[in-house]
């Protein structure tokens, strides 16, 4: 079944963010938030990841502009200003869409049309050494260097870090190819692992944390060279 | 459910874009907008005497739009004039009769806004008779 896309609504002008939210639960958009400025945002942003953020732009302490600034990724960003003078800087963020204050229903429309766009040729949803993860319809930023563990769980995948464990949908043959280039390594068929806090290994089991993960025969060999060349037991 | 003229005092051709025949939807941003309205024109009367021209700016920018949103495209307009003017005058007594044209005019329409409000929920009301 295909989900609903996801947004957040940041305006300074409650009969803007209305307008929007009308518009968003008429078009099937589920909104996890909205927020009458850019610093209330922020911390949102840094936790989630909608699929669009509908930003205003002048607002006041920290416009819409300082908002992308601070963020190191960010979703589909449509631009919701009436001043159309900011046309051009938004489009230098590479924002999905400028909408123009007042917004009417079939412009908006056109607006979820380029964002659906946009959202299904996107590629992989990671950053740097960030993993943005989508359970339970929200999505959760979560940096690489936290993950203990991965562990496949019949369709579902569990992420185990020290203090949360989030499981999603999907296989650990996805997650390998999403986080090819990170500090994982495959350890067994239901099992991927942090190197970097390997702790100790029986010639069966590795340490990581207060957890045991198996490591199948097939990945031993590798697994003893990685141990040995990082010197880390 | 029979169409709704909205009233020609207001842009109805604008309003019918928005709203779509969703006249709930519309009484709820009308009702907003009453609700919101004198707030706003506070903090403008506000920064305007207190002449703090960057601020009186940012709320008129602020307003601009949700006064298309109950048909008054005009005000829209003039709030935007407004808005520009403060981009280039020195102090805020320059914009001061444009300022108070504005404030003047949208007084002048609240009670449209309260009519098409009570005629948007007398014309629900009735289509929703058996």
């Amino acid at each position: 079944m295909k989900q609903n896309l996801s947004c957040i609504i940041v305006d300074d002008d409650p009969v803007s963010r209305k307008i929007l939210e009308r518009l968003c639960i008429t078009g099937n958009i589920d909104i996890l938030a909205q927020f009458p400025g850019a610093l209330e945002a922020l911390p949102f942003l840094q936790q989630q990841c909608p699929d669009i953020l509908f930003l205003d732009i002048d607002m006041p302490v920290v416009s819409g502009f300082n908002l992308l600034d601070k963020l190191d990724t960010h979703p589909c960003v449509v631009i919701t200003s009436g001043n159309t003078e900011y046309a051009v800087t938004a489009f230098d963020y590479t924002v999905t869409d400028f909408l123009k204050k007042p917004v009417t229903a079939d412009r908006f429309k056109r607006t979820i049309e380029k964002a659906n766009d946009y959202i299904s040729a996107r590629p992989e949803k990671k950053d740097n050494n960030n993993l943005v993860l989508k359970s339970d319809g929200k999505f959760i930023r979560l940096s690489s260097s936290d993950i203990l563990f991965i562990e496949s769980v019949g369709d579902y995948v569990k992420y185990v870090t020290p203090d949360k464990k989030i499981i999603v949908h999907g296989t650990l043959k996805g997650v390998e190819e999403s986080i090819k280039d990170l500090n994982f390594q495959r350890v067994h068929r239901s099992y991927i692992v942090n190197t970097h806090f390997i702790r100790g290994f029986d010639g069966n089991a590795l340490q990581i944390a207060n957890y045991l993960i198996p490591v199948s025969k097939s990945h031993k060999t590798e697994i003893i060279k990685q141990i040995k060349s990082s010197g880390r037991i | 459910m029979r169409h709704f003229e909205f009233s020609q005092t207001l842009d109805a051709s604008f309003l019918n874009e928005v709203y779509e025949d969703d006249l709930a939807y519309a009484v709820e941003i009308f009702e907003s907008f009453l609700e919101t309205l004198p707030a706003g024109l506070l903090q403008l009367e506000e920064h305007f005497q207190r002449g703090d021209i960057a601020a009186f700016r940012s709320v008129a920018h602020r307003l601009k739009p949700s006064f298309s949103y109950v048909g008054l495209t005009g005000i829209t307009n003039q709030m935007a004039s407004l808005e520009k003017s403060c981009l280039v005058i020195q102090r805020l007594e320059e914009s001061a009769t444009l300022y108070q044209q504005v404030v003047k005019d949208i007084q002048a329409s609240i009670p449209a806004i309260k009519l098409e409000i009570n005629r948007l929920k007398s014309h629900i009301q009735l289509e929703a008779k058996p």
